[in-house]
């Protein structure tokens, strides 16, 4: 191999260093050098992926084991426990550096701090015990926990941690310090010791430092509190931008970490420094060099507590601990030889990332594809079961369950029973466009609907050409089986819409979901896609009230685009809406880019940049566009109402100037109090245009505002650099019930306070036939939804169907069917030129156990939905939102009454 | 009568009429009157006006239109059905569809069109089109045309029947675009079958037969379990006989569906007298089973259910 090293993609370098380092010291040759991983990533040779038969998909033979069993029980019981040991040791090291007194931390910087937090945590191999809230009483009791996990460390010193993130919105917990335990939903365990050393020591350093308040200081002046940007982000109807929040929202790239280790990460670090020019790039490679060091040492001390604890222990938790200790002595640093070291090296460095950066989104990627090298390889050489690989992706789930987000009681309204949103992703197309889907994707789907968990939040991909039946009917068996998940994207849509936005066709291939429902190129898109969720309803509202929105009162908030009653047209009153939608949207792009300023001068991501494809090449950072492919993302709340508000002027106003402006803003006013006929009518899809039912006026309006947001987002300057922009994705976590509760009545009949519908979703009731459905969404061009879409469809569980047991089998296969019926003919498209709908997602759960739940939360602790984009647990959920899943169309599959026989 | 028919519904995704996903066009218009017929919209082949309570939100907007002074505000079915002279006003202003008008005149071209809208769905479920009714078979020009438009599309085809027809008609203009008939066997004996479809079953038994011996056809016998008029030991021995001796190789049961009961009420049609709710599943499967007895009996070998 000759050339430059610089110039060499990353499989390349990966066998450059292998051939460098010599395996001799290894158990067993990396699959990933030479052997394997070149032939499936690289050259794409074909190669047996699946052995199971096809009639033995789903593993069904499989169980759970008495361990797993126990710690699936304990999860369940276990409340989230507010854990202090990141912040207090972050505030550590800023104070004894002196960095809160500084205007800029440098990548450097942050990778010390970073270590720091590493090297000083508590190792945490066993967890011994966790808490758990008793109804009815106050407080929380302790609760012992059996943990036999062969995956060590956690992200938080807790077994279910609440982690905080005092530089980002970890201090709007402060007020409910002393109550979290209590809340009536997601209560949160809190010591009283560490309540106080929050108060006194870790909360007041962050004050002014966290990235809410340095973009108040630093870009607006202190004493300037009321700038009309921030002012406009805080009266929170109109947008959220989550540079507040987070920086994540993407897929790190775990292939050299697997490949070479992170001491092949380090050595190419120090080979790119020793080139380097200036001063800022050395230490740019010095700041990888720090984090991929700290992850080392973390791992370490794994391995040491594991022997400690080793020592004392019996029989088989004495092996396993043994095990353990070998196992974290050995990777992350070096490369990965078997399946379950892989697994360890993907859940180091994923402590790791979420040491470094909020758990908001943060993805996995496509870790079927990742890890088949080692699978397979440890199968064929009878190292492994698929039962074994089962049982080891139970544990790594529960593991990636560990932690939740620290949202404050005020922020369940948007984002109500939310865990991190890992997305993982299977299957689909490699990157010469043919099936990818192999035994581990099955042991994964498997491993899913065993556990039924939350996090992480499953996601499968399908290619109408290149997916076999059997796959898509498995991915619907576990919907079926799990009631909630995985979620489905369309590989034919999706790949386009990622070519037109200029991935290359070997990039986009290669996405995976980040957070609830974004594709992107995994391990070297840096596309931030949930910076910004915009409430495009009130630029409808703005529209109506002349720029003015009723949850602000009198304030002018946008542009004055006349009284409505004086537009002489349609196309008027959509052009007022049109200027109102671009000015939100230019002020939601402003914001995120003075917070995206804040950013690169006050949180670099030097661990997320070393696992990351392009910041090694270029020695920059990702804040600074150092990844291969930049963006960032919107996501749309409202859409469905505001284009049906849309129609509903259209069409009643202009179309058969049956109502006039006077009577429907007295009627908005009025709350329909006395237009009840008009509400009515205004609701009735037969009477007035809806989006999903095939109308074309309506699904016009649909495409118009689609068009009109990647217009305006596909053009709107970003602050990493000239020629980068941002996408638009159409989902909405539970903020459509939260906005909802902020937004008065609308003109498509919906009343004051309702929630609107979820992602990219007909409105609830008003679309009754499925295949109408489908096809409408299908028929917004998916070029305009490059940042995905939720779209959430519920169907009757089969048992509804069932009676007395009777034919339970046969009306089971029916259900599966029908669904992978529905599902591919979504994703077909009409072959029109329409690439087909781009994501579905299903609740598979009826009225009457949602109903039976409400009633009784303690027998339905594992009921999983889907809300827009995430899973959750129902009881989890504030009731507002658990009526919005409730009122969701549900589709019959079919029914099962007629009998044929045979003459 | 126009040559043609008007539209009752067209239902979308449909698992019951047919295999596979399918879209069903009900026509309007039919030569039967039974007294348990489950869709009455279908039965006039003209407009009909339509009154569902539970959803009448009592707005008063229909009283306010109507020029016939045929909307009573106080009387449960609301419509004066000797007033009304069917012009549609009501139903138009009606906010919620309480108050429709039933029959939509459609060219065959534009039904097709929506029809074939869910053609993908067809292919993958090996579903497709369904013509129900009424009668369609009534209809021979248009419902010909149509399923020539459709089976040129490549589309699966199929007609529901009570196998009332003109034979020769039938087998010019229609046969030649089905894949497969759904027939209705609904009673043997002629004197109980004038009784409760006003018409003779003779036609029907006969159509049967030479439909059986067509070929490229698949021709399916159903029989509505009708409590009291079809479900009888004897009609259905009579029918398995009968089914046997055409040759035929299935027969579905269909459940007995009493929603027809609730259509004629909102039609302001009198009642027939029939049982206004579901078999109950024990009921059912006692029919079933008895069934699947005769089947045995007749045939003297085994009998599997699909």
């Amino acid at each position: 191999m000759s050339g430059s090293h610089a110039t060499l993609p990353a499989v390349e370098t990966i066998l450059l260093w292998t051939g460098k380092r010599g395996v001799g010291a290894r158990r067993f040759a990396s699959p990933y050098v030479g052997g394997f991983f070149e032939k499936t990533f690289r050259k794409g040779i074909a190669m047996a992926k699946i052995t199971f038969p096809k009639t033995g998909l789903s593993l069904d033979h499989i169980k759970i084991n008495g361990d797993v069993e126990q710690m699936k029980i304990d999860y369940f019981a276990a409340s989230p426990e507010v854990d202090i040991e990141r912040a207090e040791l972050l505030t550590d090291y800023f104070l004894a550096n002196g960095l809160f007194r500084r205007d800029r931390i440098t990548a450097l910087d942050a990778a010390k701090a970073y270590r720091h937090i590493l090297k000083n945590r508590k190792p945490v191999v066993r967890h011994t015990f966790g808490y758990k809230k008793i109804k009815g009483q106050k407080g929380m009791v302790r609760l012992d926990l059996r943990d036999k996990s062969p995956f060590a460390g956690s992200t938080t010193s807790k077994s279910k941690g609440v982690i905080l993130y005092p530089e980002w919105l970890a201090l709007t917990l402060w007020p409910e310090l002393h109550t979290m335990e209590n809340r009536a939903a997601n209560p949160f365990q809190l010591s009283g010791e560490d309540a106080d050393t929050l108060n006194s020591k870790v909360f007041p350093a962050w004050i002014n430092f966290n990235i809410m308040d340095l973009t108040r200081n630093k870009v607006y002046g202190a004493g300037e509190k009321s700038s009309p940007l921030l002012k406009l982000h805080d009266y929170l109807v109109f947008f959220l931008v989550s540079k507040f929040q987070c920086i994540s929202h993407t897929i790190p790239d775990f292939k050299k970490a697997l490949g070479v280790g992170l001491r092949g990460v380090i050595d190419e670090a120090k080979t790119k420094q020793a080139k380097a020019g200036g001063e800022e790039q050395k230490d740019f490679y010095q700041a990888m060099i720090e984090g991929m060091t700290g992850i080392i040492e973390y791992s370490h001390s794994l391995a040491d507590e594991a022997a400690r604890l080793a020592i004392n222990a019996h029989d088989s938790e004495k092996d396993e601990l043994s095990e353990i200790a070998g196992i974290y002595r050995n990777v992350p640093e070096n490369p990965a030889t078997t399946f379950r070291e892989g697994l360890t090296t993907i859940w180091l460095c994923w402590i790791a990332c979420h040491l470094e950066n909020s758990n908001t989104g943060l993805s996995l990627g496509r870790l079927d594809q990742l890890l088949y090298p080692l699978y397979r390889d440890d199968v064929d050489a009878g190292r492994l079961t698929p039962e074994k690989a089962v049982e080891l992706v139970c544990h790594l789930w529960l593991k990636i369950g560990d932690h939740v987000p620290s949202i404050p009681e005020s922020g369940e309204q948007l984002f109500g029973g939310t865990g991190s949103n890992q997305a993982i992703t299977l299957g689909g197309v490699d990157e010469n466009g043919e099936d990818a889907v192999n035994d581990l994707t099955y042991v994964m789907l498997r491993a899913t609907e065993l556990m039924m968990l939350r996090d992480p939040n499953l996601n499968c991909r399908y290619h109408p050409e290149k997916s076999s039946r059997e796959y898509l009917e498995r991915i619907c068996e576990v919907n079926v089986n799990t009631r909630a998940t995985p979620a489905m994207h369309n590989d034919r849509a999706i790949i386009d819409a990622m070519m037109k936005k200029g991935e290359s066709e070997k990039q986009a291939r290669d996405y995976g979901v980040v957070g609830c429902v974004e594709p992107t190129s995994a391990g070297r898109g840096y596309m931030a896609t949930g910076a910004i969720l915009l409430n495009l309803a009130s630029a409808l509202e703005m529209t109506l009230f002349n720029g003015r929105h009723r949850h602000t009162g009198d304030a002018q908030i946008g542009p004055k685009t006349g009284d409505p009653a004086k537009f002489t047209s349609y196309l008027q009153f959509r052009s007022a809406f049109e200027t109102q939608a671009r000015w939100l949207m230019k002020q939601a792009v402003t914001l995120n880019n003075i917070a995206g300023g804040i950013h690169q001068k006050y949180h670099p991501t030097p661990i997320l940049s070393t696992l990351f494809e392009g910041p090694m090449e270029k020695g920059v950072d990702l804040v600074f566009a150092g990844a291969e492919r930049n963006s960032s993302g919107v996501a749309i709340i409202g859409f469905a109402d505001t284009a049906d508000c849309l129609s509903a002027v259209e069409k009643k106003v202009y179309g058969d100037q049956s109502l006039t402006w006077d009577d429907l803003m007295d009627a908005l006013e009025k709350n329909y109090k006395g237009y009840e006929a008009l509400q009515t009518e205004l609701r009735n899809p037969a009477k007035t245009p809806k989006y999903g039912n095939e109308d074309s006026l309506a699904d016009q309006n649909a495409a118009f505002i689609a068009e009109m947001l990647d217009d305006e987002f596909g053009k709107s300057p970003h602050y990493r650099g000239a020629g980068i922009h941002y996408r638009v994705g159409y989902w909405t976590m539970t903020s459509h019930a939260g906005y909802g509760r902020l937004t008065k009545a609308l003109p498509n009949g919906r009343g004051d306070r309702e929630n609107f519908t979820s992602g990219i979703t007909p409105v609830s009731g008003e679309t009754p036939g499925l295949t109408k459905t489908l096809n409408s969404v299908a028929s917004v061009p998916s070029r305009f939804l490059s940042s995905g879409v939720a779209f959430n469809i519920k169907y009757t569980p089969y048992q509804s169907m069932v009676v007395d047991g009777e034919n339970e089998e046969a009306i089971r296969a029916k259900m599966i069917k029908s669904f992978a019926d529905s599902v591919a003919g979504y994703f077909q498209g009409d072959g029109n030129g329409s690439k087909g709908g781009v994501e579905i997602q299903f609740n598979i759960t009826d009225e009457k156990i949602f109903r039976d739940a409400q009633n009784n939360p303690d027998k339905y602790v594992d009921l999983l939905v889907r809300v827009s984009g995430y899973t959750a647990y129902f009881i989890d959920l504030n009731p507002q939102m658990q009526n919005e899943i409730i009122e969701r169309t549900e589709y019959d599959l079919f029914t099962c009454k007629a009998v044929t026989y045979n003459l | 009568m126009s040559a043609n028919p008007l539209v009752v519904r067209i239902k979308r995704h449909s698992h019951e009429d047919g295999p596979g996903i399918r879209s069903v066009a009900f026509l309007k218009g039919c030569p039967m009157r039974c007294v348990f017929c489950h869709n009455p919209e279908g039965l006039d082949p003209g407009h009909d006006l339509a009154f569902a309570t539970t959803r009448c939100i009592g707005c008063g907007r229909c009283a306010t239109v109507c020029h016939a002074g045929a909307i009573d505000m106080d009387s449960r079915g609301r419509v004066i059905r000797q007033e009304c002279n069917l012009c549609g006003e009501c139903a138009r202003v009606c906010p919620s569809g309480a108050l429709a008008m039933v029959g939509i005149a459609m060219e065959e071209e534009d039904l097709a069109e929506v029809l074939l809208r869910d053609r993908v769905y067809y292919q993958i479920s090996g579903g497709g089109v369904t013509l129900s009714g009424g009668e369609c078979a009534m209809w021979p020009d248009y419902s010909g045309k149509l399923l020539e438009t459709l089976k040129r599309s490549g589309v699966h085809t199929l007609m529901e029947t009570s196998g009332y027809f003109d034979y020769g008609k039938f087998q010019e203009k229609i046969l030649p675009w089905l894949d497969t008939v759904y027939y209705d066997i609904k009673i043997i004996d002629d004197e109980l079958h004038r009784r409760h479809t006003s018409r003779s079953n003779a036609v029907i038994l006969d159509n049967f037969r030479r439909l059986a011996r067509e070929d490229g056809v698949d021709v399916h016998a159903r029989v509505p379990l009708i409590p009291g008029i079809t479900d009888s030991r004897e009609n259905l021995e009579a029918i398995v006989e009968f089914l046997a001796d055409c040759g035929a190789s299935s027969v579905t049961l269909l459940p007995y569906n009493p929603l027809g009961v609730l259509s004629r009420e909102r039609l302001g049609l009198a009642a027939t007298g029939i049982s206004p709710s579901f078999l109950a599943p024990a009921e059912e499967r006692k029919i079933r089973e008895m069934f699947k007895k005769l089947i045995a009996q007749a045939r003297g070998n085994k009998i599997s259910v699909s």
